[in-house]
């Protein structure tokens, strides 16, 4: 088996004053956009501690998105600002450990950007694509051993 | 969102779910405290769907702020004559307008902008500046009406001849009675800087609209020519009927397509020549007058009072509500509605309907005397915390303090439960209820748990939810 047979997953922490709504916006709207994503709420992006981003690449995630509301209109003034701040240091301590640094994205949504989510899902799952599956990924074996009796 | 690949779309509904059982394994009841409701309402904009939804509420006995940025009630509804079903506007304007103005409950502040707005659901504190002086009112609810302005165009000779009007001005140029048609014939253009790259949706109310006026004309003069140049009509829902009525009046209808629109030339009057999809050749009309169907612009200040209220606007501007079938007349910002123009253009009766579907549920919050929120606050694990002062530090609300013991203690009633507190403490001595640490990881484990793994058994949920 190849390394880019492997299923891959992007984790998204979704602020749910805007891209959670954003997110909810696409799918009223039909917008395709890549399965592979799963969605994870937050009251606010400033939630977010370090730790859990690298929880999830540790877990075997290939992407990982957190999705705030633009910047000047968070809903908790400046939760959004926070988490830049934590996506940008736990970034590079992905780069330290070998893992490339584009993995773990910051990215702003308002709750009506429900394009503007799914593209910034696609732009993940193509960067995931280009730099393959990280190397923690487990998800294909997982798969293989559910089925093995 | 995922229809091309059903296999994955529900692979990934099973493992949402999954993360959310794993989630729910550890949450645990939660009892907020109560507060007073200020059961005082506000609405932003005086316009119809403002004053409806005040009377709205008025009528049910709260007081309600009525705020007007002009110094005069009416809105867009002033500019307006009669409507498709040939009712006349004015008459009932003016009796809404002394409806409300005679209302005991409701307390205007004409000429008035609306400067700041604090505070949540219940408890709201909106500043405005009015006469050069600012004052502020309280609320627990705000109802945004601030509505929507006709677009401006200076296309097809528009401000250049005379004979180009707007379908605005042709309605209170025919109410008046100093319109005459008669021998020439009346254009009217439809789609005139809508649904292109600029304004990409459609207005809604031009067709209708021009419909209305051509019945207008043909009424006062069956000889009159009326051609109606269009991309697609939408008299929608029951005004189709008008549409018939029109097309059996006499007056014609030409399609035209978007990447050749009608021409507009004046060398020897006016002369209007469209390319019909429809027809082999070219159409040239001459007329003395051409009307422009122009649509709805969003109002200019809504990015302003959004700002303010911190509620979404779309692309073009106007409001957008919490959900577009589940939550139509409110923002995802507890205790903030929206009504009318502001939100899309609409006909009058249906802005009507919103208003008043805005102050119903905006008397689903001024009704009750104590709103019970506050259970997603942080709270602090006080064996746990260094006194360090973070949490007071990076708290955008000041709701950590720290106490007699020199330990942080939060203030439920000043906590938005945003918990920026709990995940910059170094100590881990502060959870946000609802959302805590342990939740958070265990979605993260059993979205990548392998099957062989075993499952984690179940747990007492903890009473406090701190870990």
């Amino acid at each position: 088996m190849s390394s880019s047979d492997k299923e891959t997953t992007i984790v998204a922490f979704c602020c749910i004053y805007c891209a959670y709504a954003a997110a909810d916006l696409a799918g009223s709207m039909r917008l395709q956009y890549p399965s592979n994503v799963r969605i994870i709420r937050t009251p606010c992006t400033g939630r977010l501690e370090v730790e859990y981003f690298l929880r999830a690449f540790e877990n075997g995630a290939d992407g990982v998105l957190v999705a705030g509301c633009e910047e000047g209109s968070c809903h908790f003034k400046e939760g959004n600002l926070i988490a830049k701040r934590r996506v940008n240091y736990a970034r590079k301590l992905l780069a330290e450990s070998g893992l490339e640094a584009e993995r773990l994205k910051m990215v702003n949504v308002s709750a009506a950007g429900a394009r503007l989510f799914t593209g910034h899902v696609r732009e993940m799952a193509e960067t995931v694509q280009r730099l393959g599956p990280s190397p923690l990924n487990r998800a294909k074996t997982r798969v293989q051993q559910e089925i093995k009796p | 969102m995922h229809s091309a690949e059903p296999e994955k779309a529900t692979e990934k509904a099973t493992e949402l779910m999954k993360m959310s059982v794993a989630r729910a394994r550890l949450l645990s009841p939660l009892t907020g405290t109560s507060f007073a409701v200020d059961q005082t309402g506000l609405v932003i904009g005086g316009g119809v769907s403002g004053m409806t939804a005040a009377l709205a509420l008025a009528g049910q006995g709260f007081k309600v702020h009525l705020v007007e940025k002009s110094d005069r009630l009416g809105g867009r509804a002033l500019d307006l004559r009669y409507t498709l079903e040939h009712e006349d506007i004015s008459p009932f304007v003016a009796g809404i307008v002394k409806e409300a103005e005679e209302h005991p409950n409701i307390i205007f502040h004409l000429g008035a902008d609306v400067t700041n707005v604090a505070g949540f659901i219940g408890q709201f504190k909106v500043s405005l500046f009015q006469d050069g002086t600012d004052s502020e009112v309280s609320c627990g609810a705000i109802i945004v009406a601030t509505g929507a302005a006709p677009a401006a165009t200076g296309e097809y000779l528009r401000g250049k001849d005379q004979g180009v009007i707007t379908q605005l001005e042709l309605e209170q140029r025919l109410q008046k009675g100093d319109f005459a048609p008669g021998r020439r014939n009346v254009v009217m253009i439809q789609c005139v800087g809508s649904r292109n790259e600029e304004r990409p949706y459609c207005s809604r109310i031009c067709c209708s609209m021009s419909v209305k006026n051509a019945l207008k004309i043909k009424k006062l003069d069956p000889s009159a020519g009326v051609y109606v140049l269009y991309r697609d009509i939408r008299t929608y829902g029951f005004r189709e009927k008008y549409y018939k009525q029109a097309r059996e009046a006499g007056v014609i209808f030409i399609r035209y397509e978007p990447d050749a629109p009608p021409l507009v030339s004046q060398d020897n009057g006016l002369v209007v020549s469209v390319k019909s999809p429809d027809f082999p050749e070219p159409v040239e009309i001459e007329t003395d007058c051409v009307v422009l169907s122009t649509g709805v612009d969003a109002a200019g200040d809504n990015r302003r009072v959004a700002d303010m209220l911190k509620v979404p606007i779309n692309a073009d501007g106007f409001f957008v509500e919490a959900h577009l079938k589940l939550r139509p007349v409110e923002f995802a910002t507890e205790g903030i509605f929206l009504c009318g123009l502001a939100h899309s253009p609409k006909h009058m009766d249906e802005n009507i309907s919103q208003a008043r579907a805005a102050a119903s549920r905006a008397s689903t919050v001024l009704s009750k005397a104590y709103l019970e929120v506050g259970a997603q606050v942080s709270q602090v694990d006080q064996s746990k915390c260094i006194s360090c002062m973070t949490c007071t530090k990076v708290c955008p609300y000041g709701a950590p303090t720290v106490n007699a013991d020199h330990k942080a203690e939060i203030i439920a009633a000043k906590c938005m439960g945003c918990g920026i507190c709990a995940a910059e403490c170094p100590a881990c001595a502060i959870q946000l209820n609802h959302f805590e640490s342990r939740q958070f990881k265990d979605m993260l484990d059993e979205l990548f748990r392998s099957g062989k793994e075993e499952r984690r058994p179940a747990v007492v949920p903890e009473k406090s939810g701190v870990l």
